[in-house]
């Protein structure tokens, strides 16, 4: 208590409280509208492929990991001079180190390439939800265009401050008798084969350019999906027949009952393995982002900073659980089931 | 599905676009930092072990040089014993020498001393026997009484005693 009580760290404490009070009485930030799928952004189109705000940021982390770690390894050095060199030679050396601990020497040399490559791109496209601004910069459309589209029903109003349109924490909502008028008028405008645009938009929501790659389930489930199936061709090409005989297909003669039944769970555990990998990622960052929203949204400055801190954490261990996990999957389809693996 | 955003494309093409991701890295980034890395392992064991052998035989020459110096030493000391020996004897020599010389100026000068006492008796006797003729003579002359005789015995006498 009496260290409270000396100069600074009291300034800072009444600053503290003084920047929430402001924030909470004046200083507002909409809530941004929270959507399970990835945003179409309106108007980005390439060919026929509509490019949605999860893809974006995919694209942006793609560059951003391939460009870093070409230039780690463009001028490499025997004694390193760049610290990208040494800090990416520490990060393989670490995590080879690690794998090799889990599963030997060959079967880590032939799968840190997979664990690396999905430990750099998850991780950047979990932390790119923590750059201040990402989710505040976007397609502005009308609140009744995102209802027919997306079924968004809370709006903000607008306002130009100099060249830039905002919203402002003014809510907007649309009531029962408006959304039907809204579906209504909808279906007509495209029965008559163009788009929908309300004469008079009522609000107005935000579509941000770039949202969090991971909270979109299609990469989350794609990516699980990719490691489970890459698992069984794996362990098919090492183990052969032997593979097959561990889901107990009836292929194979001389098979005790129970192993047929034991089958049937290792069936339903691959898929399990599917949901599980992709619905961990997608969760946490997910609810991470709606977690910061709202306590930007609570009080606009300082309440997040701890969140911060917390989903920098969460965005590593969620990235380095699904690459490790992608390696441990990989690792045991290389153990036949039947024991006859000579140890 | 669609309420969670499932489609199709997107799951293909985020596949597609990891695939390209782990392609590139795999060929062209993780080989050069392994085969850095293990360069660099190679290197340093490399370094070590020549080292190593430096070390030894940096070790092997002091002690080569210290067997040296140790043989160089030994010798010295051999050297100083035999040069304090043969000084020893010299000087035992030197003693010798000097002792016996004493011993014969000693001698020499006792002989002649005795020598001198010889001379000397002799020189006595001889004044004795003048004194002891020249008293009788004396006497013969005077024609002696008891008492005469008696003085002249001894003036006689304490003249020898004088000399």
């Amino acid at each position: 208590m009496s260290k409270l009580l000396q100069p600074k760290p009291l300034a800072l404490l009444i600053g503290g409280i003084l920047l929430v009070v402001i924030a909470v009485l004046f200083f507002r930030v909409p809530l941004p509208t929270i959507l399970l799928p990835g945003e179409a952004i309106p108007g980005w189109k390439i060919g026929g492929f509509q490019l949605t705000n999860t893809f974006v940021a995919t694209l942006i982390a793609d560059v951003v990991v391939l460009v870093l770690s070409f230039l780690a390894v463009r001028n490499m050095k025997e004694v390193p001079e760049g610290k990208l060199q040494n800090l990416f030679e520490w990060i393989y050396e670490i995590f080879e180190g690690m794998l090799t601990d889990i599963g030997g020497k060959e079967k880590a040399k032939a799968w840190v390439g997979v664990f690396l490559t999905l430990l750099f791109f998850l991780l950047i496209a979990n932390w790119m939800e923590l750059i201040p601004g990402i989710d505040s910069i976007g397609v502005i459309e009308p609140l009744e265009v995102a209802y027919a589209e997306k079924g968004v029903t809370v709006g903000y109003q607008i306002k130009q401050i100099g060249p830039f349109i905002t919203l402002t924490s003014e809510q907007v909502k649309l009531s029962d008798e408006e959304r039907a008028a809204i579906k209504e008028e909808a279906e007509k405008a495209e029965a008559a084969g163009e788009r929908y645009h309300p004469h008079e938009p009522k609000g107005y929501v935000l579509t941000p350019y770039v949202r969090a790659a991971t909270t979109d389930l299609n990469l989350t489930i794609g990516l699980a999906l990719m490691v489970v199936v890459w698992s069984h061709v794996i362990g098919f090409r090492r183990l052969g027949g032997k593979y097959i005989r561990r889901f107990a297909l009836p292929v194979i003669t001389g098979m005790k009952p129970i192993d047929f039944f034991v089958g049937i769970l290792e069936f339903i555990s691959e898929f399990a393995k599917i949901i599980s990998l992709s619905f961990r990622l997608f969760g946490n960052i997910f609810a991470g982002q709606v977690l910061l929203f709202v306590m930007a949204f609570l009080v606009s400055f300082l309440l997040s900073l701890p969140f911060f801190g917390l989903e920098l954490f969460v965005g590593f261990m969620q990235a380095f659980v699904f690459a490790i996990l992608t390696f441990i999957y990989f690792e045991q389809a290389t153990h036949s089931h039947a024991g006859d693996e000579h140890h | 599905m669609a309420s969670l955003g499932l489609n199709l494309n997107y799951l293909i093409s985020y596949i597609v676009n990891f695939f390209l991701l782990y392609i590139l890295l795999k060929k062209f980034v993780f080989p050069a930092v392994s085969q850095m890395l293990e360069d660099r392992k190679k290197r340093i064991a490399e370094g070590l072990a020549a080292a190593d052998v430096a070390r030894r035989e940096a070790e092997e020459e002091r002690k080569r040089l210290m067997a040296q110096l140790e043989a160089e030493r030994a010798e010295a000391q051999k050297r100083v014993a035999a040069a304090s020996a043969q000084a020893e004897k010299v000087r035992e020599e030197i003693l010798a020498q000097a002792r016996r010389e004493a011993e014969a100026i000693r001698t020499r000068a006792v002989e002649e001393a005795e020598a001198e006492k010889q001379r000397i008796l002799a020189e006595a006797h001889k004044q004795i026997a003048e004194l002891a003729l020249l008293a009788a003579e004396r006497v013969v002359r005077e024609g002696l009484d008891e008492a005469t005789q008696h003085k002249i015995i001894e003036d006689f006498l304490s003249q020898v005693s004088l000399n």
